[in-house]
């Protein structure tokens, strides 16, 4: 479940519930950080570029710069992965 | 026997000095007007117009504030501002390419507005299209039309920056071509599937760095898709038919007729993509592709 401001910015939670709520499956399993570097516009939606350039279709693309966000994204599943494995080793060791 | 008369030569060269001096306002230029053949070409260009195409093998030395410079050694005979390639094109005509967004817009008018948002150029020499390099002179400085932003137009593919000449592919579960497909036409590509879940896609990667926008303009579109996957069109890591990890995409429910799909890539930076469409079968999904560019 992702939430969506006036600018169409995602944002990992809703703690005023003043945004929109949506689900769409591409944010599924992202962290927050990487969430809220994205725009979502929904379908039926239209979003205007500072530049005047008119969208008007679905469409999910980065508002921050990617790169940052793709490494904020790995560290977060690294982050994971050793979790759940020192988890593992944990149960192992019983 | 010749008939001379006697005049004032200092008002005669400030009255010159007078005429040429508008002349060069007129036809937005500085340098210097021989008379009478200088004179005459800068009356021959005087305009309304906010904005001029130069070529010639060197940029100008005196530019005015959007001069464009196209490097060609045949010489321009007419030009073309449009979005669309010109269609009954004559020798040495040059085409620039006009999009829709550009950091380099300009008013094309003295009075009035005309906008214009000056992309790529081809000059047309030998009977056919070629890309041209060309240049832009504004706020004191040139600036280059970027290369690689054409990705297909028309029967044509465009090459990287890197030299490597772009190419259209499909992969399905069966690794594409059974059902998925694309097929080349002389002036479009078809990209259809009767098969399953498929994956089309531009080779090699490219990298947005630079552009604010990924379009494709597509023709005859027949495309309705499963609710399990809606269509996408974007940018993608891997080539894999069923997850290839879009990164940017807009999608859609069904794509009908004529229409062009714009995907905002301002913020995707350096790293490099597939550009990519992915649908599913149905009843003759298909839809022909006209145009792929970046701008």
């Amino acid at each position: 479940m992702i939430y969506i401001d006036d600018e169409f910015k995602c944002h990992a939670a809703n703690p005023d519930g003043i945004f929109r709520e949506f689900e769409v499956p591409f944010f599924n399993g992202k962290c927050a950080a990487f969430i809220e570097g994205y725009r979502y516009v929904p379908p039926g939606e239209t979003w205007e570029r500072e530049d005047g350039k008119v969208f008007d279709k679905e469409m999910t693309v980065p508002w921050k710069n990617l790169l940052e966000l793709t490494v904020a994204q790995n560290q977060y599943e690294a982050d994971l992965a050793e979790a759940a494995a020192a988890y593992q080793e944990g149960v192992d060791s019983v | 026997m010749a008939n001379y008369k006697l005049v004032n030569s200092d008002q005669l060269d400030s009255d010159m000095k007078t005429v040429a001096d508008k002349i060069r306002e007129k036809s937005q230029t500085s340098n210097s007007l021989a008379w009478p053949s200088g004179f005459i070409e800068g009356i021959d260009q005087c305009s309304s117009l906010n904005f001029s195409v130069i070529g010639g093998t060197t940029k100008p030395e005196s530019p005015v504030e959007n001069t464009i410079w196209v490097n060609t050694e045949t010489e321009i005979t007419s030009w073309s501002i449009s979005p669309e390639q010109p269609e009954s094109p004559t020798s040495g005509m040059v085409w620039i390419n006009n999009g829709t967004s550009s950091e380099y817009a300009f008013n094309a008018l003295k009075k009035n507005e005309i906008k214009v948002y000056p992309q790529t150029a081809k000059q047309y020499v030998g009977g056919k299209w070629a890309d041209v390099e060309s240049s832009i002179y504004q706020g004191g400085k040139w600036s280059e039309s970027k290369s690689g932003s054409v990705i297909y137009d028309s029967g044509t593919f465009g090459k990287s920056p890197g030299g490597a000449t772009y190419s259209a592919k499909a992969t399905d579960k069966n690794g594409g071509g059974a059902f998925a497909s694309v097929t080349n036409n002389s002036d479009h590509m078809l990209w259809s599937n009767n098969g399953g879940l498929g994956l089309f896609y531009i080779d090699p990667k490219v990298s947005c760095e630079g552009y604010k926008t990924l379009n494709i303009s597509v023709a005859d579109a027949n495309v309705s898709t499963a609710d399990d996957y809606p269509g996408k069109w974007g940018l993608v890591s891997a080539v894999n038919y069923k997850d290839p990890g879009f990164v940017a995409s807009t999608g859609f429910d069904t794509l009908t007729g004529n229409q062009t799909l714009s995907l905002d890539v301002s913020n995707v930076g350096n790293t490099e993509y597939y550009i990519a469409m992915q649908f599913s079968a149905g009843s003759g999904n298909s839809l022909k592709v006209s145009k792929i560019w970046l701008e």
